[in-house]
């Protein structure tokens, strides 16, 4: 490896010192030295953009849609799902588990990336400031998510019952607290 | 929208039901309603999400983007250079430098070879030889 680098070095010295300039100014010029590819997590060094906002819709086994944020080829050739938040905690909830399965599932099922390698696990990625902290939140099986789809379409045809939020603060934010037959905030 | 769609579940709904089941069926029933707050922060989530979405679709571009404007995007010499990335720069610590500034200085410099093409042409004889390198190198192994 070394080897080679220094015979290539004579070819290339050259260029790289006045690339370097180049950069350098650039860099200054823009304000800034970080760019995405230095924001990426560990798991994504090396990977390249497959695909982003991109609609993804498949009719079987079940009919969804949704449209993912990133998706990242890893250079083993395995795709991984990111999924912008902006929110103030850097942490992952379920409703983002059940969200980044959901584009897993399209992912897999859909004709563009059947039979593709996908990652057990996603990225949120969530701005701080001037740069974004990647967060790795592991996948909902796909049996598990299927029975959350199962329970949506349930809870549409009114043959279940909805459980109420969990957490007071989510009333608060909610339009709907007036109407709400259960909401938590007044049950307090 | 096909009408073969009517039924089809949108990924962002079906993840409601992790916040508050309650509330997912009320916005089927009434459609979505949240508190002002709540609505500004949807608006600068798609504002992020818009922005992101442009400052990452150059980076394909960057990548290889020297070799792609020498030689072409699906030349064979831009093949063995992205080889030569991926099986010997990226696995070691000094490569993964090397890369960086790589897909750091591209942008800038593509403007600038697509005017001169003396430098193009100098550029496309340092790459041929380095790609013979390469090949030579492999060749050994």
């Amino acid at each position: 490896m070394i080897e080679l680098l220094t015979s290539l070095s004579g070819y290339v010295g050259v260029a790289l010192v006045a690339a370097l300039i180049i950069f350098t100014a650039h860099q200054i010029r823009l304000g800034r030295l970080r760019s995405i590819v230095d924001e990426l997590p560990r798991q994504l060094e090396g990977a390249t953009l497959y695909c982003s906002e991109q609609l993804l819709v498949i009719e079987e086994p079940i009919a969804l849609h949704g449209r993912v944020d990133q998706v990242w080829e890893r250079p083993d050739k395995q795709l991984v799902i990111a999924d912008t938040k902006t929110r103030e905690i850097v942490r992952y909830y379920m409703s983002d588990r059940i969200q980044l399965t959901g584009y897993a599932f399209l992912l897999k099922y859909h004709s563009a990336t059947k039979g593709r390698s996908i990652a057990p696990y996603g990225f949120l990625r969530i701005p701080q400031g001037g740069k974004a902290v990647y967060l790795k939140v592991p996948l909902l099986s796909e049996a598990e998510y299927r029975a959350r789809y199962n329970h949506y379409r349930q809870l549409m045809q009114g043959s279940a019952r909805p459980r109420p939020a969990t957490s007071p603060l989510i009333c608060r934010g909610c339009g709907h607290l007036g109407r709400c037959p259960i909401p938590l905030i007044n049950r307090q | 929208m096909r009408n073969k769609n009517a039924k089809s579940v949108s990924v962002t709904d079906i993840a409601g039901l992790g916040i508050c089941e309650q509330q997912t069926v009320l916005d089927a029933q009434f459609g979505k309603a949240r508190s002002a707050a709540l609505n500004a922060r949807a608006k600068s989530g798609i504002a992020a999400h818009d922005k992101f979405d442009r400052q990452v679709r150059t980076i394909p571009d960057r990548r290889c983007f020297i070799a792609s404007a020498v030689f072409g995007p699906d030349a064979l010499e831009t093949n063995t250079l992205r080889q030569f990335r991926d099986e010997i720069l990226l696995p070691c610590k000094l490569g993964k430098t090397l890369c960086r500034l790589y897909y750091a200085i591209s942008p800038s410099l593509v403007p600038i070879i697509s005017r001169s093409p003396h430098l193009a042409q100098m550029l496309r004889t340092v790459l041929t030889l380095t790609v013979n390198l390469i090949k030579r190198r492999r060749g050994k192994l």
